[in-house]
């Protein structure tokens, strides 16, 4: 009876996400400065920098923080059947490298999470890890999962090294 | 605008440069279209796209811009060098050179003064398809202050200034410095060695960037025109919206090439890096330069101690006679002197002091026995040379 009560509470989730329209509101990525510890503004924002020789200077990075921000329905309760999955796609070569190195695209993340507790408004968000970033381009695919017909999104985050 | 090298259109010679240039006038030129009898006439137009292939959609359109701004005119001097009148009527002849423009033709004149003055000077590269808008003067010179403010050798700028300059004469392009394109201290060398993967061999004090004397230019808000005219305001230095990913597409690649001709040309004097560097131009040509042995004569100027250099693929490796004035020792590569993780041993450091201080006369005091604490110690002496030389990078010399 429990398990019913349980199975029922769940589809009863999945379909009010369904009628709230679950969306990915956008997309956010900070660089994390492995000198001071400190993360840049979104990369991904308006002006954004450019995105060159970002692992060397002040200010050198090899790991990117993304943040996924889901919008729900206001006060929409949490459920493991909801959750963000993040691809990313590292771009095979270096165009400009002093070897002109040649590769294939290569995965470097391929994560699902659950979302956590909702604010006020609606709005979660989930963060991702990318480890070794820096030189290479990099293309985000964002997906909600547990909510037919979601759509993702994506983003390019444009690293370029050269000697 | 950059005139057409060749015909366009009907019969034309129709090289894609020129082609593109035409279609992408016709494309920022609008025309009145009646769509509903009895409605007011819309403005759309003479071309949807352009792509550098001189199809029938692009026949029309010159057709119909001549009828709109040729045929219909008084006084137009047609190319073949009959005058037109400008009496239009249904039984009109047979324009000569319809759906053709001809360099400096009538038609060309009036697209030039047709097409919107925000368009009113296009460019496009030599065997390119790609439109752009030409930089003006104030965009010149925000670049070459941008770059004047940056970290150069004096002469080095010149050189820098002189090839934006041409750039811009010649394409009508504004180049400007990429981010970290200027002088690199040997730090960030460096970090970009060791941290970013397959990009370079140079340790710190080994690259020609560590010594303000090379540059990375780049293409930030070249603005050119997508297939359907749309401008695009944003590109970054590298052209990442033109050649989106990490590979090069043939569009890119040309401008590329115009920076790599432009900046070795004998009127600006530099010199290209590694074949797949586009952005990078030096002061000299790597031939003949070792950069390991003129780190090694900064070193030894710089500081107090002597150093030499051998390379073993892919790194330089040095030597040093650890300021005691012996024997040169191995002490590998810059990238590990830089980290203190110079190959100096124990067995090596007693040897080094022990002939430095040669036979002590009878009696004399026995010197302190060599520890692991001086090795450290030395480590962080062969360090601090490494940052005497980068503090002296304005002394380097190529030869």
């Amino acid at each position: 009876m429990v398990a019913i009560l349980l199975f029922l509470s769940a589809a009863s989730d999945l379909v009010s996400y369904a009628g709230q329209g679950v969306t990915i509101d956008g997309l956010q990525a900070l660089l994390f400065n492995s000198k001071t510890g400190a993360f840049s503004g979104d990369i991904l924002g308006k002006d954004p920098p450019d995105l060159g020789n970002v692992p060397a200077g002040e200010f050198a990075s090899v790991s990117t923080l993304v943040i996924v921000r889901v919008r729900m329905g206001k006060d929409a309760p949490a459920s493991k059947d909801v959750r963000v999955r993040l691809v990313a796609t590292e771009s095979g070569s270096l165009p400009f490298a002093a070897k002109g190195v040649s590769g294939r695209d290569r995965v470097i993340l391929d994560q699902t999470a659950v979302l956590g507790p909702v604010n006020p408004e609606g709005v979660t968000h989930v963060a991702f890890w990318l480890a070794r970033t820096g030189c290479r381009s990099v293309a985000l695919n964002a997906t909600i999962l547990g909510v037919p017909g979601a759509k993702s999104i994506g983003k390019i985050l444009a690293f370029t090294c050269y000697e | 605008m950059q005139l057409i090298s060749n015909s366009v259109g009907v019969g034309g010679v129709n090289n894609r440069s020129d082609v593109a240039l035409v279609q992408a006038i016709l494309v920022k030129t609008q025309r009145s279209v009646i769509r509903v009898p009895l409605i007011a006439p819309t403005l759309a137009p003479y071309l949807s796209s352009y792509d550098g292939v001189c199809g029938q959609p692009t026949k029309d359109a010159i057709r119909a811009f001549q009828d709109d701004h040729v045929w219909s005119t008084g006084n137009q001097t047609t190319p073949g060098g009959t005058t037109n009148w400008g009496f239009q009527t249904p039984l009109a002849p047979v324009r000569r050179n319809a759906g053709l423009v001809e360099p400096n033709g009538a038609t060309w004149l009036k697209l030039l003064e047709k097409v919107p003055a925000d368009f009113a000077d296009l460019r496009v590269l030599t065997g390119g398809k790609t439109v752009y808008v030409a930089a003006t003067a104030n965009q010149i010179q925000e670049r070459i202050a941008a770059a004047s403010a940056l970290t150069f050798e004096p002469a080095f700028l010149r050189k820098v200034v002189t090839c934006i300059n041409a750039m811009h004469t010649l394409y009508g392009i504004a180049l400007g410095v990429c981010p970290k394109g200027d002088r690199r201290d040997f730090g960030k060398q460096d970090d970009l060695l060791n941290q970013a993967e397959f990009v370079t061999n140079a340790g710190p004090g080994e690259s020609n960037h560590n010594f303000g004397m090379a540059v990375d230019l780049g293409f930030k808000g070249l603005r050119w025109l997508r297939p359907t005219g749309e401008v695009v305001e944003n590109e970054d230095p590298w052209m990442h919206k033109l050649s989106p990913g990490n590979v090069i597409n043939a569009e890119a690649l040309k401008f590329w090439q115009a920076l790599r001709a432009v900046g070795t040309s004998g009127s600006v004097g530099l010199f290209r890096g590694p074949e797949a560097d586009r952005p990078h131009l030096q002061n000299w040509s790597d031939a003949g330069v070792s950069m390991g042995a003129r780190l090694a004569d900064l070193l030894s100027r710089s500081g107090s101690m002597r150093w030499s250099a051998h390379y073993v693929e892919p790194h330089y490796r040095y030597r040093s006679d650890l300021g005691l004035g012996g024997e040169l020792v191995e002490l590998g590569t810059a990238s590990q002197i830089w980290n203190k993780q110079a190959t100096l041993t124990l067995d090596v450091l007693k040897r080094a002091r022990a002939a430095a201080a040669g036979n002590p006369p009878a009696g004399a005091a026995r010197p302190r026995p060599v520890t692991d604490a001086d090795v450290t110690a030395m480590k962080q002496q062969l360090r601090d040379q490494f940052d005497l030389a980068d503090t002296n990078w304005r002394s380097w010399t190529s030869n």
